[in-house]
């Protein structure tokens, strides 16, 4: 069975995959000036569960599996996903469009470099990226002659019109006694300071 | 700047049911070394109860507030 924690009738994927992936370049949106898009498996917090309102890659490739990514340029696409879904990603994607790519044989940023041309601009959600991760694409596309391009608000979330609501998950209070530390409104959560913490530079 | 909502869960000892598996509250927050705290999440997901009492800890905000 299918590692998949989502409906794909509630993450709106009725329109054929042609369809939604040729959607990222309707003539508006060539205008504003990328030629390719790269949507990973994540949310704003990198959680490893996604809400269905996060979905984007499922939505766009059909893929289910719970880590990926896909790149998605005007003549051609590829999906990343690793040796724990190469059954899979050909089972649920349409390999007529999407290229499977074995992400740890060829990470996204070494495909980049062998696949953009010099006049590619690459477009990614800021929102969806670490800061390493978006420097390594940045580079990537340096190395071959093309740029990184952020968008935000992201041309993808606009063109999935059936895109589910956030969750509402109602919040509950976790008791005192659970937590071990007593919160002041002075501190929110007292408790040793991370070194990490300690060296963030913003 | 906390974005991980694990993290935002054990700061104010809150949970959520946002996804599947994990009992995470989708949020941000950011604490800051002097003064208020604030966190970023739907207050449609806060029963009144709850809301009295974070709002006693941080300034409640809705997550689009974050980029503005």
């Amino acid at each position: 069975m299918y590692k998949a924690n989502s409906n794909p009738s509630r993450i709106g994927l009725n329109a054929p995959p042609v369809r939604r992936a040729s959607q990222l370049f309707a003539p508006n949106w060539r205008a504003a000036d990328w030629t390719g898009w790269i949507v990973p498996r994540a949310d704003r917090h990198q959680n490893e569960y996604v809400p269905d309102s996060d979905e984007r890659l499922a939505w766009l490739t059909g893929f289910t599996g719970s880590a990926g990514s896909a790149i998605v340029l005007l003549e051609r696409a590829a999906l990343f996903a690793d040796g724990r879904y190469t059954l899979q990603a050909r089972d649920q994607v349409d390999t007529s469009i999407f290229e499977i790519v074995h992400m740890v044989e060829t990470p996204p940023d070494q495909w980049i470099e062998r696949n953009l041309n010099s006049s590619d601009r690459l477009g990614y959600d800021p929102w969806l990226h670490t800061s390493d991760g978006a420097e390594r694409l940045a580079k990537a596309c340096i190395a071959a002659g093309a740029t990184l391009v952020a968008a935000d608000p992201s041309p993808l979330d606009a063109v999935w019109i059936d895109r589910p609501s956030p969750p509402l998950g109602v919040v509950t209070l976790h008791d005192t006694r659970f937590a071990a530390r007593r919160q002041t409104p002075s501190s929110p959560r007292s408790g040793p300071r991370s070194p990490n913490c300690a060296r963030t530079p913003w | 700047m906390i974005s991980d909502p694990h993290a935002v869960a054990w700061t104010f000892n809150i949970r959520g049911s946002d996804v599947p598996h994990t009992p995470l509250p989708i949020s941000f927050a950011i604490v800051r070394r002097e003064g208020r705290a604030a966190l970023y999440l739907d207050g449609r997901k806060l029963s009144n109860e709850v809301r009295h009492h974070l709002e006693a800890l941080a300034d409640i905000r809705e997550p689009d507030d974050l980029a503005t």
